[in-house]
């Protein structure tokens, strides 16, 4: 019996930063709006299953784990305070998925696509090069 | 806003008032009340120095809260003049990135929120706002406190420090990081109590007067 392939299969959540910066060179709303989205949630995503793996975090895998993920971060052993960025980085996600109105800089949670972006990838990438809990230990 | 408006016991008021240095409240109906300055084993000099600018004044009016709960817009002064007059003698001088006002959004809720130990870091937490901007001259107006529900996350409800700044973005971005060092190093000086709510309760972004700066 010959196995079904998965509906969906399994995801590096970083490719999500490929599908926005993919989503980048187009004009709609929708799709920026989309690329900010996937910018948050390659960088939640990322954080939750490295800091999983490194022992710094235990998740939930419910919502549970989108406060105590950006609580965990700002742990000084983690990212200290620049842990911060990934609340902000959901602050704006918040604002740009929800409200559909013309979001400018005068709009005060909103941040502009290109923060959206390299504020994940910085993210993703202090998380990365953190060591396993047990090694600094 | 009102807060509890319990006076505080002969005892409290003593046990404070071992450490601390008295002014009182201007309006004459409370006038017989004398309240303990913040600034532990402070001398006149140093006092003038915690009111060198409005960023202090209005956060040991914040404190007093705390300790006599007083309301907010009571304007105080030293009991000697000669305090005083140091007080306007500093505030004279550079005032650049202190002139900060902040404002609370809901106060109530984020004392409760907060506790009285969150409100200590919450306390803390500005007056390091207020060093830094004074040290590096930052052009913060305002500072607005308040609390915040999250959009999907029941239940998740934090307080939000905005630092609004006469900067384009990408500059105001830059004084938040400078931020998060200096908060790395009042961490050190906390509690684990202390620190957990820091990292659980408290969290930082900035709002911006000018365009964002690129596209």
């Amino acid at each position: 019996m010959s196995k079904q392939p998965p509906w969906y299969p399994a995801l590096d959540p970083t490719e999500y930063l490929k599908i926005a910066d993919e989503l980048t060179s187009r004009s709609e709303s929708s799709a920026i709006r989309t690329a900010a989205d996937r910018a948050y949630y390659a960088a939640f995503l990322t954080c939750r299953d490295r800091l999983a793996e490194k022992d710094y975090f235990t998740p939930t895998y419910s919502s549970d784990d989108h406060p105590d993920l950006t609580s965990a971060l700002r742990r000084k052993e983690v990212l200290g305070n620049y842990g911060n960025q990934e609340f902000r980085l959901r602050r704006a996600r918040n604002c740009i998925n929800y409200m559909t109105d013309d979001i400018s800089s005068a709009t005060k949670d909103a941040r502009p696509l290109h923060w959206m972006l390299t504020t994940a990838r910085e993210i993703i990438s202090r998380v990365e090069a953190l060591p396993h809990r047990l090694q600094k230990s | 806003m009102m807060l509890a408006t319990a006076k505080p016991s002969n005892k409290e008021i003593r046990e404070i008032t071992q450490h601390y240095i008295y002014v009182r409240p201007y309006r004459p109906s409370v006038s017989k009340l004398y309240f303990p300055f913040v600034v532990k084993n402070a001398g006149f000099i140093d006092i003038g120095k915690y009111y060198e600018h409005e960023f202090y004044k209005q956060n040991i009016v914040w404190y007093f809260w705390n300790i006599v709960s007083i309301r907010k817009s009571l304007p105080v002064f030293p009991t000697e003049q000669a305090v005083f007059d140091k007080i306007k003698e500093l505030e004279k001088h550079d005032k650049t990135g202190t002139d900060a006002h902040i404002s609370y959004i809901n106060q109530d809720t984020i004392e409760t929120l907060l506790g009285e130990k969150g409100k200590k870091v919450l306390g803390k937490t500005l007056v390091l706002i207020g060093n830094t901007a004074r040290k590096f001259k930052w052009p913060l107006h305002k500072i607005e406190v308040q609390c915040v529900s999250d959009i999907e996350v029941k239940d998740w409800n934090y307080v939000l420090v905005v630092l609004s700044f006469d900067s384009d973005f990408d500059t105001a971005d830059e004084y938040l990081h400078l931020l998060y060092r200096e908060l790395d190093s009042l961490v050190t000086t906390l509690t684990y109590e202390e620190q957990d709510i820091l990292q659980g309760l408290i969290y930082f972004d900035v709002e911006t007067t000018a365009m964002v700066s690129s596209p």
